[in-house]
């Protein structure tokens, strides 16, 4: 119990510190927040072997539960609240409706596509997503000739192997 | 029982069904497990729902993501590669964008008529909670 509120505890001044520095402000927030939250881990290893000496814990049984309590930070984080943090920067959806809402709830279909991503239209998702496939190294190439790359071929044959065995559809499919 | 729900009901609703079988689940280990001690079956909990959350993130990306619909085309041509404009072609912006909206009309955050795209009141509610994250983590650079 000490170490799940190490746990919460630890998290809570993450939050307050990423609020407060304004963490998502850069040209990466997802990857600023990550890295943010990485560094914060060792304010809970900190917290935790503090808990340890003050409430003079047996060490080695106490290891295996801050262990645990290291895996429960980071699933708070990437289970949780990294996709609240995902859906306010990069989802699709989340930006379609703060346009709508800016624009008084309607848009035309045409005057919204145009308006997305500040301006920068709605081809601006296709060009980030092919972006970070180039990054990712699943395709190779430029605007002329985008190739798929050994690794790209691997990752979408297990994608379509996933989503078929679970009878699951692809996007716009 | 996640995977006979998907395999006869398919897509629709998908965070809806997860989080419904989540929630039977907590409800029948509390009542399985209910002469234990409450905390750490607590503790547990939070457990299982963070395991369950990811297993079902990684599926809503699997079936959401562009960056896989755009690297199966690509996959999908005899040479396995294609120009910028060919992927235009084969999965435009406008098709995109309407599968989008699709997913959105499902889960009523919008409603559709005549070319004319209207927010919900869910949809509104939705929007203003993104609007506060965004305005309380600074984050700017968005889409």
């Amino acid at each position: 119990m000490i170490f799940f509120i190490t746990v919460l505890l630890a998290y809570t001044f993450f939050i307050f510190f990423s609020v407060i520095l304004k963490v998502g402000k850069g040209n990466t927030p997802i990857t600023s927040f990550n890295q943010f939250h990485l560094k914060f881990s060792a304010t809970y290893v900190g917290l935790a072997i503090a808990a340890i000496f003050y409430f003079e814990l047996e060490i080695l049984s106490s290891l295996i539960d801050i262990i645990l309590g290291l895996f429960l930070y980071f699933g708070i984080h990437y289970a949780i609240f990294l996709n609240f943090f995902s859906l306010a920067q990069r989802s699709i959806s989340s930006a379609i409706l703060i346009l709508l809402l800016e624009n008084s709830g309607t848009l035309a279909e045409e005057e919204c596509m145009k308006k997305y991503a500040n301006g920068k239209g709605f081809s601006y998702i296709k060009k980030s997503r092919i972006e970070d496939m180039l990054n990712l190294g699943w395709i190779n190439g430029d605007d002329q000739k985008y190739s798929i790359t050994s690794k790209g071929q691997k990752v979408i044959r297990l994608v379509r192997f996933i989503l078929k065995f679970w009878g699951l559809r692809q996007l716009g499919k | 029982m996640h995977f006979v729900v998907s395999r006869l009901t398919g897509s629709n609703l998908f965070m809806l069904k997860g989080l419904f079988i989540l929630a039977i689940g907590l409800i029948v280990s509390l009542f399985i497990f209910k002469n234990y001690n409450l905390i750490p079956l607590f503790i547990h909990s939070i457990f299982v729902i963070i395991l369950w959350n990811s297993f079902l993130i990684f599926f809503i990306n699997l079936q959401n993501s562009i960056s896989f619909r755009i690297l199966r085309e690509v996959e999908m041509v005899a040479l396995k590669s294609m120009s910028i404009d060919e992927i235009e072609k084969v999965y435009p912006d406008l098709k995109s964008f309407e599968d989008r909206l699709e997913m959105m009309k499902q889960n009523q955050f919008i409603i559709e008529a005549k070319s004319q795209i209207q927010i919900t009141k869910k949809g509104k509610n939705f929007s203003q909670f993104i609007i506060l994250f965004r305005k309380l983590f600074g984050i700017e650079n968005f889409g």
